[in-house]
């Protein structure tokens, strides 16, 4: 008895010392967390999945451009008949608009996995990276959350030009975040707390990222040119000037010679492409399917016949090359985003820079007209139109930068951001009406019931 | 003291007196052993008692007594188990006795967790079912024939389609996200039911619409009894699995003796129950017109096309198709199952063998299954035991699309009568269009859609007798499920672009589920009037799931050449694929990881009784599973319960009436496991990458502090027999609460996730009362007639929301069924509907505000909803008679519930809502049709916002009475049986659901709805989107015993 007892026993603590990895399971086709940052290679794969929500068609790679186009009022709305889009037509705007929910769901992405690349970054050392590539990574990803931010912002809140200080902007994340964390209930931030964090995010990746980067991946010039985009948006145009001078002054990029360049980029890329300061590999669905068609008269979103006869009486070869007539209805449409197939995408272009330049030196009111117009015409120049050597005086400059932008700019998700800029009415709204904005998404505030909404 | 003195006295002269009076007569010693006088086994443990004396000792283990008594005495034999029997001594040495089985169920022995316990001495809830409820029942499978007979159960029937799912609830649904499935266990082994076919987005969900169920692979003539622990101290002992009760099925076992050859078959016809009215082609048609005059239109010319249909047709007045009985046809079964039963004192086994093949009430519907069992147990030594269990079942579903799916759902949906069945050349109508629109469900039919399934039981043990007291048992089983399923698709219902596209898809489940038991067993005596029983060891389960399917891509790949109907082989590209899509392959493949899981479990009980009438039980268990967060790596789960039978008190021991009464009460703590696996970690999940990198993403965040789902449960029970126990009965209390629900936790989306998996604080109650009644009301030689009566009445409702106070917040998404506290789990949240405004013909709902009547819409809909509507019946059960008359038998099972209410979530679809592009229900015909008409059906018209005119004008009552079973059977005399050389044979007719009482005009009472997941099988039950008609069947069958 006593004997069996023991082997019983015996037996029993066999069992169960090797049954206790039962307990111990992970799933084959995932890595549990506690394990993913310590390897560079992870923090490195982090990144491109961040990159690949911030360029994806639901945010920068499409939806971003659409939207602001949408809202704006350079596009024909004949087509928009259903869908999430008809909304932006009727300004009745759901919760549970199919665009503000891929917009807000992916940008927020996009921040979320570069906070986790800044985290693995704060808290671990790689002996496997030099300091260059781990302050090129944090750059990135602070890159890919400013940017994100400051996106999110002018797409969702009023612009800055009204009451940046009181105004509900968004939720700025800037930490990557625990499940307790996760469930706590955070208020949208205001205009410029979002602005802020924005401009915060940028002006260290623009201290932390080389001046080149390959062609498809944020740089030092990126950053600064996306300063010079918010502080031009902001209208603060000294630091506008500063930044988009510095761009033009010193990235070494060249506006080039062909208005088409920048829109016909589909190989992979190792170096800058003339006349974009940012161009991303993207997919180009979302563009190509909302500005063209391959049956051009089934084109979703033509220019509208105001945009359409600007572009066609001041665009040069931006009219000849970049637009085309669809036969009766004729409908001008953009061919910007016309590449059948995968299209990387600009995000920024020099041109945007010069135009900036130009607006800022005269709004800032320190400027020579031979000036001004130099930078309208280095864009006049490649478009092969005939140097505008006459214009001056502050009003007139402005009248000229702001046709030239429209020209240069068109079904780039440009046109909505400068009349909110200017205080001007939009497609019959205020610029600051609500009315005329995104709601923030049902999957925001069914956690958050009390988030104040557009 | 003087008081203990002069007891003490009395006591000493009784035994003086006693044995000088025993002295006086000629003392002998009395052996003998008691059997049943069913089968010859030893009958322990009765009291056998020198009447008009004292004396009285128990059988043994072997049914032995040895007793002293006066050679002219008369011995009685008495026991709960058996009837009563006394016989004289007549100065023999020896007197053996056959005991017959008593009416009471209080006797019986019930297999618990790790063990059996006497009935009478149970603490628990525990309700048995006997082998009888389903083998002479036409039961497509043994959880469906548990239907009325057991209280606090509640068994749904999906629908009439073969192998389909079964909802069971014990007690009620406490779980939201969870499975709220029991959970089931064979032989001691726990024994997976999850739905193989559900999950992991293989591509393969041809049938999705209609779970399947995975116990309908077993053979129920196999099946010795069903024991379902309701409570927490007969449930506790399995711990973090025990929340939704447990079921335990025992498989039958040898018996010693001559080996009884048993042969069963049964064939059999089936139809559906009823049908659902729908409107004939011209009715369609005329009303067509109508609503196009309504909506300001003209009556369509003959020849026009109809305007906005799946594929331009014009009206052909000779086309007029019943698609219900084009899509559903009279069922077959044919039945055999062989067995055997025998051995000897050290070895007895049973074998059996079953054919099974059944042909469907809906077309293509075909299930077969064939399997064989083996139980062997031998008796190696004096001390140890050896037992075997194998069982393999091997079973074959062609299932068919419903619902959404087509089939039976389009006959009622989308398929209208106007359409033909064929075109003119012999093609299928509707299947010479580009992208077949999926409106001939006789076309759609022809594609196959196969699974077959092989369940393998293994299990063996051995138990060591340590000592007379201490024994020792080790188990270890297996249950092995193989399932491979095959869709075909023919290629006139598969297109792409202008050609036609056959495909063949694949998918292989492996699901292993390995389990070993090994525990002590201690019986024995405390003191000189206590027992205990106790059981202490641990368990080691451990659970594997690995799947891999392929596929054709979708848009563009399949068998170009239609000669093709399986293998990978043959599928290639449609020519018209554009270059971008034909670079990469045609055939798609998926694999799921290795999904592993487990538990492993340590778990005591100890029950203890005092005089035979106080009873105390205890019990706990530890549950370790990788499903645990961990911070919460163990679960505890202990139980503690009491009874005092009442009528071994001297004031109830000479009662004519109570011959039994128990007060029994219980209290524990269970939980449900059936969380999902891997949720508490952090994990990152492959992603998509950027510029030549591949990317990595943080799928889920971690909680360490995820845990199994709480349940509490308070039992009060009363258990009975009265009469010489002719009525005996049990009367059941319970609360049972659970917390901790799991949930997918919204989280604001600007975290970069949606939600996450945390235990929230949602609490539901099932509260409820539970009565049961056995009665033996004629017993003699010839006649004998017994009723059984079960009622069950189960309150549920939600306590608790954690703060999701707005209802859309925990939307169950499916039937607009919602989470409110204070009102059942699953609530409808509908405007209510007042009705039809006389003047316009518009549909009327009740403001919320003001209690006036307005019109539906949009928004309307939105801003008027309310909790409306019954989820579960007030009370459900189920009455049975049997009746025997020398060799005739006849028996009847009724089986009901009442007050409950379904949402036809498709009737606002079948009625008036997609009047365009549906068939419609006969209701229709009473529709308002002019200023002043009075109608509860709104005006026709072909723009109606169907998606947004949900309202409680779409709740049915489906109380029911129905005839479950009934069977008519005659087994041959004796003198003709024994001239056939055989033991017995039986021949009977038995049918199922040929009658049913009910109100609810559509298919048929019993329906739940098609389920994908846990939150809509717990939640949206009671929601049916075109659901199928169950099945009534009669079959007649032979059983024979050679």
């Amino acid at each position: 008895m006593k004997k069996t007892l023991i082997y019983i026993f015996v037996a029993v603590a066999l069992i169960t010392t090797s049954c206790k990895k039962v307990l111990e399971q992970i799933p084959g086709d995932a890595q549990p967390g506690d394990q993913v940052l310590k390897s560079s290679a992870n923090v490195n794969a982090i990144l491109a999945a961040s990159y690949e929500r911030f360029v994806s068609n639901d945010f920068m790679g499409g939806l971003v451009v659409k939207t602001s186009e949408l809202y704006g009022d350079q596009i024909d709305f004949t087509n928009v008949t259903g869908g999430a889009e008809v909304q932006f037509k009727q300004r009745g705007f759901s919760t549970f608009n199919g665009i503000g929910r891929s917009l807000w769901f992916t940008g927020y992405e996009a921040i979320g996995r570069a906070n986790v690349v800044l985290k693995a970054l704060a808290e671990n050392t790689y002996p496997d990276i030099t300091l260059a590539v781990n302050d090129r990574w944090k750059g990135e990803a602070l890159f890919i959350r400013g940017a994100s931010h400051f996106e999110l912002t002018r797409l969702f809140a009023k612009p800055f030009t009204n009451n940046p200080s009181t105004d509900p902007g968004v939720v700025v994340r800037q930490k990557a975040l625990t499940a307790e964390e996760a469930q706590i209930a955070l208020q949208r931030n205001t205009v410029r707390e979002s602005y802020d964090a924005a401009i915060a995010d940028l002006k260290q990746a623009e201290l932390l990222l080389p001046a080149t980067n390959g062609g498809v991946r944020v740089n030092r010039f990126t950053a600064k040119a996306y300063l010079a985009r918010i502080y031009f948006n902001m209208a603060d145009y000294v630091n506008a000037r500063l930044y988009a001078n510095d761009v033009i002054a010193n990235s070494g990029y060249s506006l080039g010679t062909n208005v088409t360049t920048p829109f016909s980029s589909t190989a992979a890329i190792t170096a800058p492409v003339a006349g974009v300061i940012q161009m991303l590999q993207a997919d180009g669905g979302t563009l190509r399917g909302t500005f063209w068609s391959l049956d051009i008269n089934n084109t979703y979103l033509p220019l509208n016949a105001t945009t359409a006869s600007i572009i066609s009486s001041k665009g040069g070869t931006r009219s000849s090359l970049l637009t085309a007539n669809t036969p009766a209805p004729v409908r001008t449409i953009s061919l910007k985003w016309s590449i059948p197939t995968l299209q990387n995408t600009p995000i920024i272009r020099l041109a945007e820079m010069y135009l900036i330049r130009a607006e800022a030196s005269v709004q800032n009111g320190t400027f020579t007209d031979a000036a001004v117009r130099a930078d309208v015409n280095a864009l006049r120049t490649v478009a092969g139109l005939a140097a505008d050597n006459t214009t001056t005086g502050a009003a007139a400059l402005l009248t000229l930068i702001r046709t030239e932008r429209v020209v240069e700019l068109f079904t780039e998700g440009d046109g909505y951001h400068e009349l909110r800029r200017l205080k001007l009415n939009v497609r019959g709204i205020p610029f600051n009406d609500a009315s005329g904005l995104l709601k923030i998404p049902d999957g925001e505030v069914r956690a958050n019931l009390g988030m104040i909404q557009n | 003291m003087k008081f203990t003195l002069s007891k003490h006295l009395k006591i000493c002269m009784l035994l003086i007196f006693t044995s000088l009076t025993m002295a006086s007569m000629a003392q002998v010693s009395v052996t003998g052993t008691v059997t049943d006088a069913k089968d010859g086994s030893p009958a322990v443990g009765v009291t056998v008692l020198v009447k008009g004396t004292k004396t009285a000792v128990k059988t043994s283990i072997n049914g032995v007594y040895n007793i002293a008594a006066a050679s002219n005495a008369t011995l009685v034999f008495s026991s709960v188990s058996y009837n009563r029997a006394e016989v004289a001594v007549n100065g023999k040495a020896m007197v053996d006795v056959s005991l017959t089985g008593s009416s009471t169920s209080l006797g019986e022995v019930v297999v618990v967790g790790y063990g059996t316990q006497q009935r009478k001495f149970m603490t628990g809830s525990v309700a048995k079912v006997d082998a009888k409820a389903f083998t002479s029942t036409p039961a497509p499978s043994f959880d469906a024939a548990l239907q009325g007979r057991a209280p606090g159960l509640q068994v749904q029937q999906a629908n009439g389609s073969l192998g389909g799912a079964v909802r069971i609830r014990v007690r009620g649904t406490s779980s939201i996200s969870s499975s709220g499935d029991p959970l089931y266990v064979v032989d001691g082994i726990p024994f997976a039911n999850n739905d193989l076919q559900a999950g992991f987005g293989s591509g393969l969900d041809a049938t999705k619409s209609n779970n399947t169920n995975p116990l309908a692979t077993i053979n129920q003539n196999d099946i010795e009894s069903i024991e379902v622990l309701k409570d927490a101290a007969s449930a506790s002992i399995y711990g973090a699995r025990a929340a939704n009760g447990v079921i335990l099925i025992t498989t039958k076992k040898g018996k010693s003796g001559k080996t009884q050859i048993s042969l069963d078959a049964v064939s059999g016809i089936s139809q559906i129950t009823r049908k659902l009215p729908q409107l004939n082609g011209a009715e369609w048609y005329q009303l067509y017109n109508e609503a196009r005059v309504n909506d300001g239109g003209l009556p369509l010319g003959p020849n026009q096309v109809i305007p906005g249909l799946a594929l331009p047709y014009a009206y052909n007045p000779n086309v007029n198709t019943d698609w219900i009985n084009e899509t559903t046809q009279p069922g077959a079964l044919y039945e055999a199952n062989l067995s055997a039963r025998g051995g000897n004192d050290k070895t007895r086994f049973f074998l059996s063998g079953v054919f099974r093949d059944e042909k469907g009430v809906l077309v293509g519907n075909n299930f077969q299954r064939i399997g064989g069992r083996v139980n062997i147990d031998n008796k190696a030594t004096d001390r140890l035991d050896l037992g075997v269990q194998i069982g393999i079942y091997s079973s074959r579903n062609n299932e068919v699309p419903t619902s959404f799916r087509g089939g039976v759902g389009a006959a009622q949906s989308n398929a209208l009568p106007i359409f033909p069945v064929k075109n003119a050349d012999g093609s299928f109508f509707g299947t010479q269009v580009q992208y077949n629109p999926g409106v001939n469900p006789v076309a759609n039919l022809n594609n196959t859609f196969t699974n077959k399934s092989l369940r393998t039981f293994a299990n063996v043990n051995a138990t060591y007798k340590l000592t007379k007291a201490l024994s020792f048992r080790s188990e270890l089983g297996l249950d092995l499920i193989n399932q491979k399923e095959v869709y075909y698709e023919q290629p006139y219902n598969r297109w792409y672009e202008r050609t036609q596209l056959a495909a063949s898809s694949e998918r292989n489940v492996d699901n292993t589920n390995v389990n070993t038991n090994n525990y002590f067993t201690y019986n024995h005596a405390i003191g000189k009037q206590g027992k205990l029983e106790a059981v202490a060891g641990f368990a080691v389960n451990t659970l594997k799931f690995k799947e891999a399917s392929v596929r054709p891509q979708s848009g563009g790949a399949g068998y170009v050449n239609p000669y093709f109907t399986s293998g990978t082989a043959g599928i290639g590209w449609s020519p018209l694929a554009p270059a971008s899509i034909t670079n990469g392959s045609p055939v798609a493949a998926y694999t799921s990881p290795d999904i592993k899981s487990g538990f492993i479990s340590y778990f005591a009980r100890a029950n203890y009784r005092l005089l035979d009438k106080y009873l105390l039980g205890f019990s706990v268990r530890a549950d370790g599973s990788p499903r645990f967060g961990e911070n919460n790596r163990y679960g505890y789960f202990p139980a503690l319960s009491a009874g005092w039978i009442a009528s071994e008190e001297k004031f109830l021991q000479n009662s004519k009436v109570i011959n039994y009464l128990k007060l029994r009460a219980s209290f524990g703590l269970t939980g449900n496991a059936e969380i999902g696996d891997y949720r508490f970690l952090e994990l990152y999940n492959p992603a998509g990458g950027y510029a030549g990198i591949n990317g990595l993403r943080q799928g889920s965040l971690a909680n360490p502090d995820l845990t199994w789902e709480k349940g509490e449960q308070i039992d009060l029970g009363l258990d009975f027999g009265l009469i010489k126990n002719r009525l005996s009965g049990s009367i059941s209390f319970y609360t049972k609460k659970s917390k901790d629900l799991l949930l997918n936790k919204p989280v604001q989306r600007s975290t970069g996730f949606d939600n996450l998996a945390a235990n929230v604080d949602i609490q539901i109650r099932n509260r409820g009362v539970e009565l049961v009644l056995n009665s033996t009301n004629v017993a003699t030689t010839d006649f004998k007639w017994t009723t059984s009566f079960n009622i069950s009445r189960n309150e549920n409702k939600v306590l608790t929301v954690a703060g999701f106070d707005d209802p859309d917040f925990l939307d169950l998404s499916e039937g607009d069924t919602r989470v409110i506290a204070g009102y059942p789990l699953g609530q409808n949240y509908l405007p209510i509907f007042v009705g039809v405004d006389p003047a316009t013909g518009a549909a009327l709902i009740r403001d919320k505000v003001t209690g006036k009547p307005v019109p539906l819409t949009a928004a309307t809909q939105n801003a008027n909803r309310v909790p409306v509507g019954n989820p579960n019946p007030d009370f459900f059960g189920g009455f049975e008679n049997t009746f025997t008359y020398k060799g005739f038998d006849l028996g009847f099972l009724f089986t009901f519930q009442y007050g409950n209410e379904i949402y036809d979530d498709g009737a606002k679809f079948q009625i008036g809502g997609k009047l365009n592009e549906w068939n419609q229900r006969r209701e229709i015909l009473s529709r308002w049709q002019k200023p002043g008409d009075v109608s509860d059906i709104p005006r026709l018209s072909l723009n109606v916002d169907a998606n947004n005119s949900n309202s409680s004008k779409w709740l049915f009552d489906v109380s029911y009475l129905r005839l479950r079973n009934i069977s008519f059977g005659y087994s041959l005399p004796a003198q003709i049986v024994t001239k056939a050389k055989i033991t017995s044979a039986r021949l009977y007719v038995a049918a199922s659901n040929i009658l049913t009482f009910t109100k609810y005009a559509g298919w048929d009472p019993e329906v739940v709805r098609y389920r994908f997941n846990n939150g809509a099988s717990n939640g949206a039950s009671n929601a049916p989107y075109l659901p199928s008609p169950q099945a009534k069947s009669i079959n007649i069958g032979i059983n024979l015993v050679l």
